[in-house]
């Protein structure tokens, strides 16, 4: 007996949520092809119904979308393994793209979505092939050269004698208050919560980047590379505002 | 939505929400600091060396059979 797509996929959602309620990530069970486990890929109608639901932005099918087109990313990864870069690493790579292309995917177009994610995959293993020629003779200031049993890192920045604060010290240098809070407003909510935080814009004490971890719950690794992403994009701001 | 918390395989923090791949989840806010982080950015490689666990666990799979 044949079962429709619709309730064949609709089943599948209903036990995926059902188990993501009860806190168990789905342990899935693969055809194995070669020494890798890889989920299968779904079929036209599956991918139809699938596809259907994407804009309604329900987390369970962006998430069968990506996973059942990681095979898609393995494939990709593999004829860039003759660049010297380490095939987890291009499947990690391989995997932010197809991450990008199932969010950015327009269902309108007629457009398969294995033709537009093997372009974004791809897209993202070359641009970063790119961006790894350029910098491969540079060592970075952040490059880090030890991690205690904290978990923090030494980094370059700090042996060179970079004080903890320079960086925001340059950033008041450079602009006044107001600036810095009318940037801060273009921040999301985590990413001002950080700022407010570690550099006490609010009037409390500033905090170390362990502490700010803490108590969000994220790893000090993490934060501390956010931190620097937001200060650039803060920049970013500044010279927009001024 | 997920009613437990999980572990984001990001930013480690115990998130309710997020898309789950092969058993891992990801949080929303890193779903969108990953799709909207240059390759040039440090933080890119941070999601690299994270999203690694990925491929092991795609290879360690014990061979199980069809679905």
């Amino acid at each position: 007996m044949n079962i429709p797509i619709r309730v064949r996929m609709q089943t599948r959602l209903f036990v995926l949520r059902i188990l993501l309620s009860i806190g168990r990530a789905p342990e899935s069970i693969w055809y194995v092809g070669g020494s890798e486990a890889l989920p299968p890929p779904l079929s036209r109608d599956e991918e139809e119904y699938l596809l259907s639901r994407l804009p309604s932005g329900d987390e369970a099918v962006r998430a069968m979308l990506i996973e059942r087109n990681l095979r898609l990313v393995v494939y990709i990864a593999r004829k860039f393994e003759n660049t010297g870069i380490h095939i987890e690493d291009l499947v990690s790579i391989g995997t932010i793209g197809l991450i990008k292309a199932v969010n950015t995917f327009d269902v309108e177009k007629k457009i398969k979505l294995a033709t537009y994610a093997s372009r974004c995959i791809e897209n993202e293993i070359l641009m970063f092939l790119r961006r790894n020629s350029k910098i491969r003779i540079e060592v970075s200031f952040d490059e880090p050269l030890n991690v205690d049993w904290d978990g923090n890192e030494l980094l370059l920045s700090d042996v060179l004698g970079t004080e903890s604060d320079t960086i925001y010290r340059d950033i008041e240098d450079q602009v006044d208050r107001n600036l810095l809070y009318s940037a801060l407003e273009k921040l999301t909510e985590r990413e001002r919560k950080i700022m407010e935080m570690r550099f006490g814009l609010t009037g409390e004490k500033d905090m170390t980047q362990k502490d700010v971890a803490d108590l969000l719950g994220i790893s000090q690794s993490y934060i501390s590379r956010l931190e620097k992403r937001i200060i650039k994009r803060l920049r970013k701001e500044f010279h927009k505002l001024t | 939505m997920m009613e437990e918390e999980q572990c984001c395989l990001i930013c480690e923090a115990r998130v309710r929400e997020g898309i789950v791949l092969l058993g891992h989840t990801i949080c929303a806010d890193c779903e969108q600091e990953m799709i909207h982080t240059e390759v040039d950015d440090e933080l890119y490689a941070y999601f690299v060396e994270k999203l690694r666990t990925l491929w092991f666990e795609l290879t360690m799979r014990p061979e199980t059979g069809t679905p």
